[in-house]
């Protein structure tokens, strides 16, 4: 016993040690789930200024921290315990490494000394893991967590983001520690693009007749969005997206022609196919945005900037390759390079040839048209949450954005239940933010139990449930390539989702007239609290123009082509 | 396209996980493991020496593999890497 105040020394357990260093990261705020090894974390946990989230699935507490991350651009915390509870984070792990999401995620563990015996909830996350994280861990001394939770943290926020996985034995959680050891500082230092490849890009956009920039996640990522606007307006280039870039450029920006790829708008696709340098920023031709890459961009030769050397020339060349933070790299090619005004001319063109229709016949809701009014009504501040399917697309193609932090979507993995949780993150981040969750009949069924979250801590997420009683883009693909076999796609058993809404305390309404809809969308965005708004839709309808499989960009399907 | 042999050598640190981590990601990215030789840990680091199939370039794969947190150092042994950013604005497709 140590009676001499002057070297009393701080004694703390494990659990306490790493809710301390939590808090020194400066989290308010985590997901998650307990259970038997996590026990001891979480005694700690109600004692800790942290405010907990109880979800009511771990998958839905890891894309509750990922919509939390993708908001604030810091890492989103989940929690689970061991076995069961840490392979239920899997998904929002991998969701989350896909579309680069900073996100640290804490896994009990049995202890070390069990660990290998097959013990009760033992199971090797961090070896199930390891292609999905940008960084693991096993926690095995007590004293080594203050360094471990600050390296998860600048490894997950920094460069390129990623998912950190800290897996947390439950002897470390509960072993005494004497006078723990302070975080490390670590710093910093972003990357910075070579001047000479900033020439030899410049050099080649001032030699292009039709340069066309193609932006991705990369822009928001890494909070160069204000950089990037003034770079394009200055240049007057036109410009497309993936599904992540949406909101870099306003919407109704002239030079914005839209998203690229299989649902694209066909301005972006023609002005792809017929560039002839094509300045990629911050996106990694996923080949949802490229449809067959032997066609994409054919005569185009390619600019690549990027943070992460490992994605230039991954699946197409790059002829100039500018690696680094991309803020300053805009900003050195800033007033530069210009563009000739029949190339900017045919791109208008092209925008008001492939301008969005919402003509369609009939008094049902036609769900391309609910979703621009939605937008319109939300303003541009609203978040809009996706889920995966037919309405993930429409909201793509439909709502308007001039953020693209206001956008989460579930890019890279395509997660269906990823809109739910997601919009929790959501809300969490910022309480004051009108958050809109657009879900379909599938995908809301995948994380459904998360309503008990909404209710339990009276979280006002708004809930668009596009409901066509199938998984409507399935059966899109079924019947246009797979001579309308609709194996297993039929929904039309699902359950009255707006009595399940009332069941979990939640608000709802159902809607199934097209005459109805603006009033229907002021009810669910006056609510007070959590609300659903159902939506009954044809289950004919298709998402348009789509891109067959092994076809080039500008061979898109579309409704008049089959005869809709 | 033609499967081509590369050889690399990877400095890896002592981190827990560290050559699982670099061996898997070889595989999951379309590099064959053919041979691979592990030296004694000497002044904190593991040298790895491996030898892969794959039809894709070893630059790539040293690009990722550098990206791992545990990767200390890549080198080609049997493949020039172009360097990255130093593409020549002129250089064709």
């Amino acid at each position: 016993m140590n009676s001499n105040p002057k070297t009393l020394v701080k004694v703390r357990s494990g659990s306490q040690l790493l809710l301390e260093s939590l808090e020194h990261q400066g989290v308010k705020e985590v997901f998650g789930y307990p259970g038997g090894a996590i026990m001891p974390f979480y005694d700690e946990l109600v004692r800790s200024g942290i405010k907990h989230y109880l979800c009511r699935h771990e998958q839905g507490a890891a894309l509750a921290a990922d919509g939390f991350g993708r908001t604030t651009r810091r890492a989103g915390v989940c929690i689970a315990t061991s076995g069961p509870g840490a392979t239920n984070l899997v998904t929002g792990i991998a969701n989350a490494y896909m579309d680069s999401v900073p996100m640290v995620v804490i896994t009990g563990q049995v202890a070390n000394a069990l660990q290998g015996t097959d013990a009760f909830q033992e199971v090797d996350i961090f070896g199930i893991t390891l292609p999905i994280v940008k960084h693991s861990y096993i926690v095995r001394r007590a004293e080594d967590i203050p360094r471990i939770v600050a390296e998860a943290f600048h490894l997950a926020e920094n460069g390129r983001p990623g998912p950190v996985l800290i897996d947390f034995p439950k002897d470390v959680s509960i072993a005494m520690v004497n006078d723990p050891p302070a975080p490390p500082k670590l710093e910093w230092i972003p990357p910075q693009a070579d001047k000479a490849s900033v020439a030899a890009a410049l050099e080649m956009l001032e030699d292009a007749r039709r340069p066309l920039i193609f932006c991705g996640g990369g822009i928001a990522i890494s909070d160069s969005v204000d950089a990037f606007r003034s770079f394009t307006r200055a240049s007057g280039i036109p410009m497309v997206t993936t599904l992540k870039g949406i909101g870099v450029m306003p919407s109704d920006d002239p030079v914005f022609l839209g998203m690229v790829g299989m649902h694209g708008r066909g301005s972006a696709n023609h002005a792809v196919q017929n560039c002839d340098v094509l300045m990629v920023v911050g996106a990694r031709f996923d080949d949802r945005a490229t449809g067959q890459l032997s066609k994409f961009a054919p005569a185009a030769r390619v600019i690549h900037l990027d943070i992460d050397p490992a994605e230039i020339s991954k699946l197409r060349k790059a002829d100039v390759s500018v690696v680094g933070e991309l803020e300053p790299t805009l900003k050195a090619m800033t007033g530069r390079v210009s563009v000739n005004r029949l190339w900017r001319e045919q791109c208008k063109t092209w925008k008001k040839e492939f301008d969005w229709r919402y003509d369609a016949p009939g008094d049902g809701v036609f769900a391309p048209l609910l979703l621009k009014q939605l937008s319109e009504l939300g303003g541009p501040d609203m978040v809009v949450t996706c889920d995966v399917g037919q309405h993930q697309m429409w909201v793509a193609q439909h709502c308007k954005f001039s953020n693209p932090l206001k956008h989460l979507s579930s890019g890279g993995l395509g997660t269906m239940g990823y809109g739910l949780p997601a919009a929790i993150g959501a809300k969490v981040a910022d309480p004051e933010s009108t958050v809109v969750c657009v879900s379909g009949d599938g995908s809301i069924m995948m994380n459904i139990q998360e309503l008990a979250t909404l209710n339990r801590y009276g979280l006002a997420v708004k809930i668009v449930l596009l409901d066509n009683s199938y998984l409507g883009l399935v059966r899109q693909w079924q019947e246009l390539f797979f001579d309308g076999n609709y194996s297993e796609t039929d929904l039309s058993d699902n359950p009255d989702f707006a009595r399940v809404a009332e069941a979990f305390g939640i608000e709802a309404r159902t809607l199934d007239r097209r005459d109805d809809v603006q009033d229907a969308l002021q009810w669910l965005l006056a609510t007070d609290g959590p609300a659903l708004l159902h939506v009954l839709i044809d289950s004919q309808e298709n998402v348009w123009p789509l891109v067959p499989p092994g076809k080039a960009n500008h061979e898109m399907m579309t409704a008049g082509e089959i005869g809709i | 396209m033609n499967t081509v042999s590369h050889q690399l050598r990877i400095e890896l640190s002592t981190a827990e996980g560290a050559m699982l981590r670099a061996l898997g990601l070889m595989e999951r990215r379309g590099y064959l493991l053919q041979t691979c030789r592990l030296y004694a840990e000497m002044e904190g680091r593991k040298v790895l020496d491996i030898q892969v199939e794959s039809d894709r370039p070893a630059s790539l794969l040293k690009r990722q593999l550098e990206r791992l947190h545990d990767v200390l150092t890549v080198k080609v042994k049997s493949e020039a890497a172009p360097a990255v950013g130093k593409f020549n604005a002129r250089t064709s497709k």
